[in-house]
């Protein structure tokens, strides 16, 4: 059920993060961190295929060779996902007011 | 140390237990506890059960779980000095209760894309059925709603509304009857939950349909 949870409250008056001193936990947060940035960008450049194609123009081999780096990009992604032991949904990060990011 | 709970009207506030505690300032009171001595994934479950159970009995404003206070006079002067705000907010969501719809295209198929162009092809065709999902469920929730959001995300169609309690059931049945119809996307809609994603600044604008 826990998926389908709209997301804890986003009232945020004063919020102690708690430091994880745990050395394994550290690093996996901070892999976590960079995945995120990586898929965000990711997703940005799939957006803005998708709305390229869409607004038609572009050459047969154009659309190829955007797929293909596409393609690679989210093969890449998996790979490094779960190398990592890391579900889809580890890569968002909460922004409070602003929402999740991805 | 305290964590808070949410913010509701002082007038009309539920009796409490288990160890919850009500913090009262003006027109608000705060619902606050013990801390957990632990962080995982049942106290998150716990705190959000507990909302919940509130927000079946009143008008609630969250709190993101993990919002903590040094004590329950630092809890009223954050009442005293965010009252203002909260009470209007807490005035939009009167009466209401959120409902959380998702909708995607079944996860794409394994095998490799044959090509570049197949691979955007298919992002091209998914992105495609989300919008008309969107304009689908916009058609179904015109004047069913007090505000709807679409949260981020374009691999799947995440909606939050703002229902008003009367019309949740009927709200969740015409958009589960769509949903019954739409067998080539994987539909979940959910609720009633706290107003969660309607207590931010900015949150309340959202669209009115």
């Amino acid at each position: 059920m826990t998926a389908d949870l709209p997301g804890f409250g986003p009232l945020e008056p004063r919020r102690r993060a708690r430091i994880e001193a745990d050395p394994e936990k550290v690093e996996r947060g901070l892999v976590q961190l960079v995945l995120t940035l990586v898929e965000l960008l990711r997703q940005l450049m799939e957006r803005q295929a998708i709305r390229r194609v869409e607004a038609g123009g572009l050459e047969d081999d154009q659309v190829e060779e955007l797929g293909q780096t596409l393609m690679l990009l989210d093969e890449k992604m998996t790979e490094l996902r779960d190398h990592f032991g890391l579900e889809p949904e580890d890569l968002n990060i909460d922004l409070g007011p602003l929402g999740r990011l991805l | 140390m305290i964590i808070l709970f949410c913010v509701t009207w002082r007038e009309g506030a539920p009796p409490l237990e288990g160890g919850l505690e009500l913090v009262e300032e003006g027109d608000l009171a705060m619902v606050v506890g013990p801390e957990p001595t632990t962080t995982n994934r049942d106290d998150a479950l716990v705190f959000g059960r507990t909302v919940e159970r509130i927000a079946g009995e009143v008008d609630v404003l969250p709190f993101r779980y993990g919002t903590t206070a040094a004590d329950t006079e630092e809890a009223r002067g954050l009442l005293r000095e965010h009252g203002r705000g909260w009470a209007a907010r807490l005035q939009k969501v009167e009466g209401c209760a959120e409902l959380a719809l998702r909708a995607s295209p079944p996860p794409a198929p394994q095998e490799r894309a044959a090509s570049g162009a197949d691979h955007l092809n298919r992002l091209v065709s998914r992105s495609r059925r989300i919008d008309a999902a969107e304009g689908e469920v916009a058609d179904l929730l015109t004047g069913r709603c007090r505000v709807v959001r679409r949260l981020t995300g374009h691999e799947e169609l995440r909606l939050s509304c703002l229902v008003e309690r009367p019309a949740f059931e009927r709200v969740r049945s015409v958009l589960e009857e769509w949903a019954g119809r739409r067998d080539d996307l994987v539909v979940s809609v959910t609720g009633p939950w706290a107003p969660y994603s309607f207590v931010a600044d900015g949150e309340e604008a959202g669209v009115v349909l």
